[in-house]
C-alpha cells in the first residue's frame, strides 16, 4: 500500500471521512423520511426521488440518489434558485420547469435555504416524480410536441414564504393534477423532508461551527475531484468516438467525441441532430449532464463519495437547440427517461473503445414508459398511474447479462401484481421474463420482459418508449438484443401494433401487452 | 411452560463459539466449548453432558437455517406459481443492488428455473375463483416431485392472500398421499397462505421459497438434537427442547418445523432480547444495544419493548418473518483501515476475518504490508492490556500492529495518531448506523441508555455515547454470553398475521374486530396455554399509501371496538410525529398478533463468586500507559471478576474479563450496581 499527502484543507483524513458520513447521513434521513411519508406508490415503492444538501454557492455536497438521472440534475436546480436571493427562514422555493433548473415537468423540487445565526450556510432539496401534474393525458408523460401539452409549468416559486404555505400556489398545482389529494400527500412530504434536512445540517453546524463547516465543504468537493481524476488517469488518453440513434423521424442522432487528456474528460455532442419539435424525446441540458456523470461515476469505485467535485474534472460541450440540450417551447417529457438512456449508451460505447475490458454491451436503452388514467367508477375518483418496466442487462466481459432489470439512469421498482387492483381498475395478467430477446454471445444479453395488462374500465393509455425498431447493440462480436414489441388486443380479441410512442383508449376487456428489448451480447464466442 | 425457568440452559452456537448459560438452583454459571460447525448439535450434547443436575428446558439459539442460506446448502426446492408469472423470483422487484455496477450482480436464486412449476387455476384479483383445474393435477405435481427426489415444494400462487382455495387443496392432497404413501418421504411442504399470508406476490413467494429451501435440513437437525436430549437425562422426562425465533421467542419442535425462517436471526434477536432484559431488571426500559464484533456491529433501539420490523432481506432474499429490529454495519474489531484514493481515512466493510485477523494476533508476520485493523488501533493505544486480553488465550504483539500502520504514516504524525483516526473513523460509521434506528425514526438517543456487548462494544462506548450525546452506558456482567442469556430468558412466542385491506371507517370495524378475534382463537389453539398473552400489530396507512406504521394492541384478546379507535388515532399522531403531516382516511392493511408466556426475569448477579456488597474500593490489578487523543495516561486495569456492588471508578481505567474489555475515557466514571452491571456515567453529570 502506498499512500501519499493530498490537500485536504488542513483537515485529517479522518476527520473528512467523518464529515463525509455525517452530511451523507443528512441526505439518506431526508430520503429515508420522503419515501415513508409519501402517497404515491411512485415516490413510496418506487423510490423515483433523490435528497441532497447544498454548499451557500450551490455546490452539492451530499445526495442520497436512487436513480442516477437526478445526478446532474439537482446542482443546476439549486444555482437557478439562488438568483432569488435574498432569503428567509422558513422560505422553500418549488419548481419543475425544465427550462429553469427542472428535468420534466412530473418532477418536482424543493429547494430551501439553511440559516445558522442568521447566516446563509447551504441550501436542502428534494426532488420527486409526481405521478400526474396536468397535461394531454393521464400521468403528465404524453406523447407530445410543445412543454404546455405536458403539464403545469411551475417556475421557481416560493410555495412556502417565511414558513407559510402560499395557498394561491398551492392551490393552482393542486387543482392541476389529475389525483390533488395524492399531490397534496406527497408534496407535503417532501416539505417534511426538506425541513428535516434544514434541522439536521443545523445540528451538524452546532457541532463542526460555520466556518468548520466551510472548511469540511471545501476539503469533500476536492476530495470528490481527486477520486474521480483518479478513476480519469486510468483510462488512455486519446479520442473515443460513439454515435447512436432514438426513433425519431425527422433524426435522433446522438453524437460523441469524448477526449481523454491530463485526468479531465470532455464530453463533445457536436454533430447531435437538432431538437426534435414532433415528439417529446428532447433532454434538457442538465438531463445530459445526469447521463455523463452516471458513465464516469460507474467507473469509480463504490466508496466515491456524491457531491459536486466529482464533476469538476468532467467537461461537458453541448450544440444549443439539439436533442442533448433542447430549448423553450420544446416538449421534454421522454427527455429525462429514454433521451438519457441513449446518451448513456453513446457514452459507454465510446468509453468501450478506450475500455474493452470494462464496458459491457448496450443494455435494452428504454424504461419503457406505461401512463394509464382515467375514472373509476367502484371508487368514484379519477387516477392516474404511472411505471415502467425492465428490460435486459448487455452481457459485458464479466458475465452475462441480468435479465428483467432496471439498467443505467433508473431503478425503479416495479408496482406489486397484488398491490395494483387494490387502488386501479385494471390487473396484471402475465409478467415474465421474454425468452430468447437477449443477444448472443459469450456472454450473452439479459432478457427483456412481458408485461401483460387487463382493463375493467375505459381508460387512456400512454406509451413512451423505445429501441422498438433499433436494436440494443451487442459488443465484441456479440449479437443484438431483440427490440421491444406494444402490441393492443381489444376485447374482441383483435391485435394491433402499437408505435413505440402511442396512446390509446381502451375498453373495458382489452389488453395491452408490452415485450421489452433484451440486452446486447458480448463476445462472440457460444455464436453458431 | 410457567414463569419459573430453574435448572435450565440458553445455548447460543457461535461462529467459534458455543456459548452455555446454566441456570441451576438459582445460581448462573457460563460455559464456553468449540462449536462443532458440521453439526452444531455435537457441540451442545458435549456441553450438557456432566451435569450433576437434570434439566427442565434446553433454549438454543440456532444459526442452521441461516447457515444453509449462507453456504447455499439447502435442500433442492421445486416452486409452484400461476401460470403467467413463473419469473417471478428471478424478476424480484426488477431492480439492482447497486445503481453504479454496469455488469448488475444476478439475483440469488434457490430454485433452478427447470423446478419451476406453472400452475393454471386462477382467482380474480378479488379472490374469486376463475379457472378451475382438475383434481388429478395436485396429485400429478406432488407424485413429480417425489419421482425427481424433490426435498422441498414451495407453492405460491396469485390472489392467495385473498383465497386460499387453490393452495389449501395442495394441502389436502399432500395429507392424503402421505396416508397413502407411508414408507415414502414425502418433500417438504411450504404454502404461502400457510407461512407469510400477506399480499405482495414477490416477498410472499421469496419468503415461502426460503422457509422450503431450509426446511428439510432444520428438520433433520432436530430431530436429531430432541433424540440426543432425550438419551441425555436416563432418571427423568427429557428437558424441553425450544428454539429462539427472530423476534427473541422461544418456539417448540414443531412450531420451527413449521416455519423454519422464523429462526434467521436467531441468536441476534436472543442477544438483544439479554441485553433487554438485563437493562429492564434495573429500570432501564429505553436502551440502544451496541453489539460489535469482528467483522460487522448490530445495532438495535428498545423504546419499552423490543422493536420489532416484519421482514427482513437476507443474502438479497426478501423474507417476510417478524424479527427484532437490528441494523448491522460492516464494521469491527477487524475492520481493515485504508486510504481511498481520493486521500479520506475509511475503514471497513473488508475485514481480517476470523483468519489471518489483526495483524497483532501475529498471523500475518509473513506478510510484508500486513493490514491495520480496528483491534490494532485499539492495540496500539494501550487499550488491550497485553498480559489480559482473551484472559491469556492469546499474546498480542503490538510490533506487528505498528509495522501495519507504518504506510500510514506519510498522512499522519506518528502511529498514535493513525489509531486515533481509525478509532475516530469507526465511531462516525457507528454513530451514522445508530442513527438509522433512532434519529431516522423519531426517537432522541439522549434519551436512551447505550448497552455495548460483543468482542468489542464495551470498548467503544463511551466515545459512541459521547457523540450521540447519550450520557449513560450500562454494561452488563458478562457482554459475551448476552445471546445465550436471551434464550435462557426468552418467553415462548407464536405469530399468526393476515392481510386485511380494508378503510379503517366504520362500515368495516367490526368485521376487522372479528377478524383480529379469530387470529387470537387460532393461537389460543395453537398454544393451549392459559397464561398465554396476546399483542397485536396492525399496519396502518392512509388511504393510498403503500408503507405502513405498526401500531401494537397489548392485551389483544380483549381487543374492542374503543382500541381499535384509540390504535387509529396513535397512527394518525405518530405519523404526524415522525413525518410532518397527517389527517387522512385510514385504512388497515394487515393485522398481525402474537401469542406469548412471558418469564420472570432471574437477575445473574450470581455469575460472580459471593463477595461483600460494602467493600468500595475496588483492587487494581496493575497500570499501564493509553493514550487519549495524542495524550499519554497511567491507567489503571481492574478485573471485571473482582469488582464488587457499589465498586466506583474513575476514568480513565480499563477493565478485562473473559469475553470483552471495556474501556473508561477520562471524561466517564464507572459504579457497579446491586446487579453486577457496570454503570458508566458521564463525569459531573
Amino acid at each position: 500500500m502506498r499512500i501519499t499527502q493530498v490537500n485536504t484543507q488542513n483537515l485529517s483524513p479522518s476527520d473528512l471521512a467523518i464529515a463525509e458520513a455525517a452530511f451523507a447521513s443528512v441526505a439518506e434521513e431526508m430520503g429515508e423520511s420522503l419515501t415513508r411519508s409519501a402517497f404515491s406508490p411512485n415516490i413510496k415503492e418506487r423510490r423515483d426521488h433523490s435528497c441532497g444538501v447544498f454548499s451557500s454557492d450551490g455546490s452539492l455536497i451530499a445526495q442520497a440518489a436512487h436513480i442516477p438521472v437526478h445526478l446532474g440534475a439537482m446542482p443546476m436546480t439549486v444555482r437557478t434558485v439562488i438568483d432569488m436571493a435574498p432569503f428567509y427562514k422558513g422560505d422553500i422555493i418549488a419548481l419543475n420547469d425544465p427550462y429553469k433548473g427542472g428535468n420534466h415537468l412530473p418532477d418536482i423540487t424543493t429547494v430551501a435555504p439553511i440559516f445558522y445565526d442568521e447566516r446563509l450556510l447551504g441550501f436542502a432539496a428534494t426532488r420527486a416524480h409526481h405521478a400526474d401534474i396536468g397535461g394531454m393525458t393521464p400521468g403528465s408523460m404524453p406523447v407530445a410536441t410543445e412543454l404546455l401539452q405536458e403539464g403545469l409549468i411551475i417556475p421557481p416559486i416560493r410555495l412556502v414564504d417565511a414558513g407559510k404555505i402560499s395557498q394561491p400556489a398551492w392551490s393552482i398545482i393542486l387543482r392541476n393534477s389529475r389525483s390533488p389529494g395524492e399531490r397534496e400527500g406527497d408534496l407535503r412530504a417532501q416539505l417534511a423532508a426538506t425541513s428535516l434536512g434544514i434541522e439536521r445540517v443545523q445540528s451538524l453546524v452546532a457541532r463542526f461551527s460555520p466556518e468548520g463547516v466551510q472548511t469540511r465543504f471545501r476539503a469533500m468537493l476536492l476530495h470528490g475531484e481527486r477520486v474521480i481524476r483518479e478513476v480519469i488517469s486510468k483510462i488512455p488518453d486519446g479520442v473515443y468516438e460513439a454515435e447512436d440513434f432514438l426513433e425519431i423521424s425527422e433524426g435522433g442522432k446522438i453524437r460523441l467525441s469524448l477526449k481523454v487528456k491530463n485526468h479531465n474528460l470532455y464530453f463533445d455532442f457536436e454533430g447531435t441532430d437538432p431538437e426534435s419539435r414532433t415528439t417529446s424525446l428532447n433532454a434538457v441540458a442538465q438531463v445530459t449532464e445526469s447521463a455523463c456523470y452516471y458513465a464516469v461515476r460507474s467507473l469509480a469505485p463504490l466508496d466515491t463519495p456524491t457531491n459536486e467535485g466529482c464533476y469538476r474534472p468532467v467537461h461537458i460541450s453541448l450544440p444549443k437547440k439539439s436533442i442533448v440540450n433542447a430549448s423553450d417551447p420544446r416538449a421534454v417529457s421522454a427527455g429525462n427517461v429514454e433521451v438519457s438512456q441513449r446518451i448513456t449508451d453513446v457514452a459507454l460505447k465510446a468509453l468501450s473503445k478506450a475500455l474493452p475490458e470494462i464496458i459491457p454491451a448496450a443494455s435494452s436503452g428504454t424504461m419503457n414508459n406505461i401512463t394509464i388514467g382515467g375514472y373509476d367508477s367502484r371508487r368514484k375518483r379519477s387516477y392516474a398511474y404511472y411505471e415502467t418496466l425492465a428490460g435486459g442487462a448487455g452481457g459485458g466481459p464479466q458475465r452475462a447479462g441480468r435479465s428483467g432489470v432496471h439498467t443505467h439512469m433508473t431503478n425503479t421498482l416495479n408496482t406489486p401484481v397484488e398491490a395494483i387492483p387494490l387502488a386501479y381498475p385494471f390487473s396484471i395478467e402475465r409478467y415474465e421474463l421474454r425468452t430468447g430477446s437477449g443477444g448472443r454471445g459469450q456472454n450473452p444479453g439479459g432478457e427483456g420482459l412481458i408485461r401483460e395488462y387487463l382493463f375493467y374500465e375505459p381508460a387512456t393509455v400512454t406509451i413512451i418508449s423505445e429501441r422498438r425498431k433499433l436494436q440494443p447493440w451487442g459488443l465484441a462480436g456479440g449479437g443484438d438484443g431483440a427490440s421491444g414489441v406494444n402490441r393492443l388486443i381489444r376485447a374482441n380479441q383483435k391485435e394491433y401494433e402499437l408505435a413505440a410512442r402511442d396512446t390509446v383508449q381502451v375498453d373495458s376487456g382489452d389488453r395491452i401487452i408490452i415485450e421489452t428489448p433484451g440486452g446486447g451480447g458480448f463476445g462472440s464466442a457460444g455464436i453458431s | 411452560m410457567t414463569s419459573e425457568i430453574d435448572n435450565a440452559v440458553g445455548v447460543d452456537v457461535g461462529g467459534t463459539f458455543t456459548d452455555f448459560l446454566f441456570l441451576i438452583n438459582g445460581k448462573y454459571s457460563v460455559r464456553k466449548i468449540p462449536t462443532t460447525t458440521d453439526d452444531p448439535s455435537i457441540g451442545i450434547l458435549q456441553g450438557l453432558r456432566e451435569l450433576q443436575t437434570d434439566l427442565s428446558r434446553v433454549a438454543h439459539g440456532s444459526t442452521i437455517a441461516t447457515n444453509a442460506l449462507l453456504e447455499k446448502a439447502g435442500a433442492r426446492t421445486a416452486l409452484v406459481v400461476t401460470e403467467g408469472f413463473k419469473d417471478i423470483l428471478e424478476i424480484g422487484r426488477q431492480a439492482r443492488g447497486n445503481i453504479y455496477e454496469l455488469e448488475p450482480a444476478p439475483p440469488n436464486l434457490l430454485v433452478p428455473s427447470e423446478l419451476i412449476i406453472q400452475f393454471p387455476g386462477k382467482l380474480t384479483t378479488d379472490g374469486e375463483v376463475k379457472s378451475y383445474v382438475k383434481e388429478e393435477l395436485y396429485k400429478t405435481i406432488i407424485h413429480n416431485t417425489i419421482e425427481n427426489k424433490i426435498d422441498a415444494l414451495a407453492i405460491c400462487l396469485l390472489f392467495s392472500h385473498k383465497n386460499t382455495f387453490f393452495e389449501a387443496k395442495f394441502r389436502e392432497v399432500y395429507e392424503e398421499i402421505k396416508k397413502e404413501l407411508t414408507t415414502i418421504t414425502l418433500p417438504y411442504l411450504s404454502i404461502s397462505s400457510e407461512v407469510s399470508p400477506e399480499y405482495r406476490e414477490v416477498e410472499r413467494a421469496s419468503t415461502t421459497v426460503l422457509n422450503a429451501y431450509v426446511g428439510p435440513i432444520m428438520s433433520t437437525y432436530l430431530s436429531k438434537l430432541e433424540k440426543s436430549l432425550e438419551q441425555l437425562q436416563s432418571s427423568t422426562s427429557p428437558p424441553t427442547l425450544h428454539i429462539i425465533q427472530s423476534d427473541g421467542g422461544a418456539a417448540t419442535r414443531s412450531q420451527i418445523e413449521k416455519l423454519p425462517i422464523s429462526t434467521l436471526l436467531s441468536g441476534p434477536a436472543a442477544g438483544v432480547n439479554g441485553a433487554f432484559s438485563i437493562a429492564k431488571a434495573v429500570d432501564e426500559e429505553q436502551i440502544i444495544t451496541l453489539d460489535i464484533g469482528g467483522t460487522s456491529t448490530d445495532i438495535a433501539l428498545c423504546n419499552k419493548e423490543l422493536p420489532y420490523r416484519t421482514n427482513l432481506v437476507i443474502e438479497g432474499i426478501h423474507a417476510r418473518t417478524p424479527v427484532v429490529d437490528i441494523h448491522t454495519v460492516g464494521a469491527g474489531g477487524g475492520s481493515i483501515a485504508y486510504i481511498d484514493t481520493g486521500g479520506a481515512l475509511r475503514v471497513g466493510p473488508r475485514s481480517t476475518g476470523s483468519f489471518p485477523g489483526p495483524a497483532c494476533y501475529g498471523n500475518s508476520r509473513d506478510l510484508s504490508s500486513p493490514a491495520f485493523s480496528v483491534t490494532d488501533a485499539h492495540a496500539l493505544l494501550g487499550r488491550l492490556s497485553q498480559d489480559h486480553f482473551l484472559a491469556d488465550s492469546l499474546k498480542i504483539d503490538i510490533s506487528e500492529s505498528e509495522r501495519a500502520a507504518d504506510p500510514f504514516l506519510s498522512v499522519f504524525n506518528d502511529r498514535f495518531e493513525v489509531a486515533q483516526a481509525v478509532i475516530d473513523v469507526t465511531n462516525a460509521n457507528i454513530e451514522r448506523a445508530v442513527r438509522v434506528v433512532s434519529v431516522q425514526k423519531g426517537f432522541n438517543p439522549n434519551e436512551f441508555t447505550l448497552v455495548p456487548f460483543g468482542g468489542a462494544g464495551p470498548l467503544h462506548a463511551c466515545d459512541v455515547a459521547e457523540s450521540l450525546n447519550i450520557d449513560k452506558i450500562l454494561i452488563p456482567p458478562s457482554p459475551g454470553v448476552l445471546s445465550a442469556l436471551g434464550a435462557l430468558q426468552s418467553g415462548q412466542t407464536l405469530t399468526i398475521g393476515q392481510s386485511i385491506l380494508r378503510a379503517m371507517d366504520e362500515k368495516n370495524i367490526h368485521s376487522i374486530l372479528s377478524d383480529l378475534q379469530q387470529t387470537v382463537e387460532i393461537i389460543r389453539d395453537r398454544l393451549r396455554s392459559k397464561e398465554t398473552r396476546y399483542r397485536a400489530v396492525l399496519d396502518l396507512r392512509f388511504t393510498g399509501q403503500s408503507h405502513e406504521i405498526g401500531v401494537t394492541i397489548n392485551n389483544a384478546d380483549r381487543t374492542s371496538i374503543e382500541m381499535l379507535l384509540v390504535a387509529k388515532e396513535e397512527f394518525v399522531e405518530r405519523h404526524g410525529d415522525l413525518y410532518g403531516h397527517s389527517g387522512y382516511d385510514v385504512e388497515i392493511a394487515n393485522i398481525r398478533v402474537t401469542g406469548f408466556f412471558e418469564t420472570e426475569f432471574t437477575s445473574p448477579k450470581s455469575i460472580f463468586s459471593d463477595r461483600r456488597a460494602d467493600q468500595t474500593t475496588p483492587i487494581i490489578s496493575e497500570y499501564c500507559n493509553a493514550i487519549f487523543h495524542g495524550k499519554s495516561e497511567r491507567v489503571p486495569i481492574y478485573q471485571r471478576t473482582a469488582l464488587n456492588p457499589q465498586d466506583q471508578i474513575a476514568g480513565p481505567a480499563i477493565i478485562t474479563q473473559l469475553d470483552t474489555t471495556t474501556l473508561i475515557t477520562p471524561d466517564w466514571m464507572g459504579r457497579v450496581d446491586i446487579q453486577g452491571n457496570l454503570n458508566l456515567l458521564k463525569k459531573g453529570r
